[in-house]
């Protein structure tokens, strides 16, 4: 049921949904930020979903045999486990939220996008470059803090010879 | 040993497949596992288990790689349906338990100990072994409390913040254990939980259950495919095979009486003089002179003892009264290895 959604969420071309985003919302950063989480919420969700389908069958058999209800479950056992690839797929969003940002400037969200936009129409290569290389500055930064982070929650990941 | 009946298990029956309901009639009435697996494409589990289990005894349930015995203890805390029958824990039927009593029996009742240990590798092993008691609602600081004693008595002090990866195999089932022992539940359920152990450590695992089984009392039932093991820790035990009991008694009852060749293939290899005890190979005469033995001791230390005294005949005694006596000759010849047919030996009978 999830899956189609999600692709048709990564497949369908941004201004398709656009459109009637900007007729039922004007233009701003509102609608800008729908269009935004439409295109880049789908790897994270993929990847939550995979990881915790990967958690090791034995471990959630101990789990219940202990009498860990559902949430006890989820919470205690499959959410902390699932998180490389919960930590993969807040990567994967971090990096698509930030190649929106050109398509959000197209319905009137300011910021870097907007110096991008102009350079494009106007085919400034420099003004492009140089505000180009700072989106992806700003996504390097986001990502390396938000991979230590995660690292700090998997301290058990250290020195061990694995589980 | 007390006999009362702790766990009852009644015409229990497991199939695996897309409808188990419809074949559950022919099963019933005696059709065997491959012939339902070729008419109907379904996995006969359990065929018919009746097993009762005293309290505060250990139970072994034995049998080799695919024959149920896993699908068997995890009947017990429902980690998996059946497909009919019932198992009667303290006169309730753990098979109509809702899903709130069903939890509260997990959480209080029952705690179990894995093959593959089931650690959860993100959490320090005083994290660990407190889970259950977490997992009832009790307080963290509260519960680390109370099961750091378990991890003390498995001999795991110094170990408390260490991750499961860091440890070895043998230390990662003492916290298995730990965590199984902290919620003070009266059953133990081990679905092998030490076969995955190399044979020197679990010697070592097997004398720490011992140990705390002496103490404890607890109604155990302990899954295991290696029969020195079986014989070692269990009080009763029961052969199955291909999803049907063959056999339950108490070791001495299947050493001796082996029911079928499938169990005389068994037992044909392990050590008899570590299992038979006195009382199953002495004779009821009654010499007036000789050094006394309890009728429990098995025949490995009574021949050490007749050895250092000029091999003469002991006496056999229960509760200091003579009741037999056992030659040397006599427990020489109930440790040879039997023949195949055996059966047909009365010497050996």
């Amino acid at each position: 049921m999830i899956t189609p959604i999600l692709d048709v969420m990564q497949t369908i071309p941004s201004f398709v949904y656009l459109i009637p985003v900007v007729m039922l919302l004007g233009i701003g950063k509102v609608p800008g930020l729908l269009a935004v989480c439409i295109y880049a919420l789908p790897p994270i969700v993929r990847l939550t979903n995979l990881g915790i389908r990967l958690v090791d069958a034995d471990v959630m058999e101990a789990a219940t045999s202990f009498g860990a209800n559902y949430k006890q479950r989820l919470w205690g056992v499959q959410v902390p486990l699932a998180l490389p690839n919960i930590f993969a797929g807040v990567n994967q969003t971090i990096m698509m939220a930030l190649a929106m940002v050109v398509i959000a400037s197209m319905i009137g969200v300011k910021g870097l996008g907007v110096p991008v936009l102009r350079a494009i129409s106007n085919q400034y290569l420099a003004l492009g470059l140089m505000n180009g290389l700072a989106i992806v500055a700003l996504a390097i930064i986001f990502d390396r803090v938000s991979q230590q982070y995660g690292k700090r929650l998997q301290k058990h990941r250290e020195g061990g010879h694995g589980v | 040993m007390v006999s009362d009946i702790k766990v009852s298990i009644k015409n229990l029956y497991k199939i695996f497949g897309s409808d188990p309901q419809s074949v559950l009639g022919e099963a019933q009435a005696g059709m065997s596992k491959a012939d339902l697996l070729e008419t109907h494409g379904h996995v006969l589990g359990l065929k018919d288990v009746n097993i009762d289990i005293q309290a505060r005894g250990v139970q072994v349930i034995m049998g080799l790689s695919g024959s149920g015995k896993s699908t068997l203890i995890r009947h017990i805390n429902r980690l998996i349906e059946p497909t009919a029958g019932e198992i009667i824990i303290d006169g309730e039927d753990v098979l109509a338990m809702s899903e709130e009593e069903l939890l509260a029996f997990r959480r209080f009742k029952a705690s179990m100990v894995f093959q593959k240990f089931g650690l959860l590798p993100h959490r320090t092993v005083e994290d660990n072994a407190a889970y259950g008691l977490t997992i009832q609602g009790m307080d963290k600081a509260e519960a680390i409390e109370k099961s750091s004693y378990w991890v003390k008595r498995v001999g795991l002090a110094g170990f408390e913040n260490h991750y499961p990866a860091q440890l070895s195999g043998g230390m990662q089932q003492r916290v298995g254990l730990a965590r199984a022992l902290a919620t003070d539940a009266e059953i133990l359920l081990m679905d092998e939980a030490f076969s995955a152990l190399d044979p020197l450590i679990r010697t070592d695992m097997q004398d720490v259950l011992l140990d705390l089984q002496s103490e404890l009392h607890k109604t155990i039932i302990f899954i295991t495919h290696d029969l020195d093991e079986a014989l070692r820790i269990g009080d009763d035990i029961a052969i199955l095979r291909d999803g049907a009991v063959i056999q339950q008694g108490s070791p001495q009852e299947i050493v001796l009486n082996p029911a079928d060749d499938y169990v005389r293939d068994f037992i044909k290899d392990i050590n008899r003089a570590r299992v038979l005890e006195v009382s199953s190979v002495m004779e009821s005469k009654k010499p007036r002179s000789g050094i006394k033995v309890e009728k429990t001791m098995v025949v490995e230390e009574a021949l050490q003892i007749s050895n250092a005294n000029d091999n003469k005949p002991l006496i056999v005694t229960e509760d200091g009264k003579a009741i037999g006596s056992v030659s040397l000759e006599a427990m020489i010849a109930a440790i040879a290895r039997p023949e195949k047919d055996a059966e047909r030996n009365p010497e050996y009978r």
